[in-house]
């Protein structure tokens, strides 16, 4: 393990990873976060959490019809690789962090994803409710969460 | 500035974010995300800063510039507050995303207080964007 010379912390940085107490309306998603990495960079992603702070609706009625993608839970933070449009939910994100209740939902520090692959990387948050009429809410009832996100990723310039 | 850095070094050695999650910008409009006073001996650096430029609101309109070198949106960073003279700027022309060159470091000595803008350089079109970024303060 060698020093920390002057040239390597200078060419370290810290890019947040953030949203502010945000009212996400059903179905919908926001981009929080985008970083663009060439070679010979390195992306190293370890710290992320996602709190649900409130529901429109009493989340103890929420059923799994009402879910967009049944693995993602009530709101999850996809990390795609060169995202234009479409869904976040859809195959191919590199990773999600999916807030299946009301509260803090933390990445787990201790397994960092270390990324070389150069591209553009994006944050995105949704909301992963629908309207269905089998379930207990009216499907005039939009399932709308209150959340905020918190993260850093690290980017090293010269990874070499 | 090649020697080793010491934890007293390490701790007067700051990232401060600029983050700026997607957000509606209206023709014509610009927002502070950040703004970071820099004191005399101390140097602010930027290296990474990044305009994503998600959605076009107003599809099919042919866009009318305000200032045709800050694209349709951008981001920058300034020192003081004309906003045609960024220190660092990253601009699109279309839907998608743009950076500063993070191998070429933008230095700001001198003191005063810096900012960083993101602004809607169209008189006619609407967007929806996001930037990320960080500068090094050096106390």
């Amino acid at each position: 393990m060698a020093y920390l010379t002057e040239s390597k912390l200078a060419s370290v940085l810290d890019l947040p990873v953030s949203l502010s107490a945000t009212e996400l309306k059903q179905g919908d998603w926001l981009l929080v976060s985008t970083v663009k990495i060439v070679q010979p960079m390195l992306l190293t992603v370890r710290y992320l959490n996602i709190q649900l702070l409130s529901c429109s609706v009493d989340v103890t009625k929420i059923a799994n019809v009402n879910k967009i993608y049944g693995n993602l839970g009530l709101c999850y933070v996809a990390l795609r690789l060169d995202y234009a449009s479409g869904s976040p939910g859809l195959p191919g994100a590199v990773e999600t962090l999916v807030a299946s209740d009301l509260g803090i939902t933390a990445r787990n520090t201790a397994a960092p994803l270390f990324i070389t692959v150069p591209g553009t990387y994006s944050w995105l948050v949704a909301n992963n409710m629908k309207a269905d009429a089998t379930s207990n809410i009216s499907t005039s009832t939009s399932i709308d969460f209150k959340l905020s996100i918190t993260g850093q990723v690290r980017l090293d310039l010269s990874n070499v | 500035m090649n020697g080793y850095v010491t934890p007293t070094r390490f701790q007067r050695v700051l990232d401060i974010p600029i983050s700026f999650a997607q957000t509606e910008l209206r023709r014509g409009k610009y927002i502070q995300i950040a703004q970071i006073p820099v004191e005399a001996n101390q140097q602010l650096h930027v290296r990474a800063l990044a305009i994503h430029c998600v959605k076009n609101l107003t599809p099919g309109a042919v866009p009318v510039y305000a200032t045709t070198s800050l694209g349709t949106v951008s981001v920058g960073v300034y020192f003081g507050s004309t906003l045609t003279s960024p220190l660092a700027l990253a601009y699109v022309l279309n839907l998608g995303i743009s950076s500063i060159n993070p191998f070429h470091v933008v230095k700001c000595l001198s003191a005063g207080v810096y900012t960083v803008v993101i602004s809607n350089n169209t008189t006619n079109m609407d967007f929806s964007v996001a930037a990320t970024g960080c500068t090094k303060l050096y106390l």
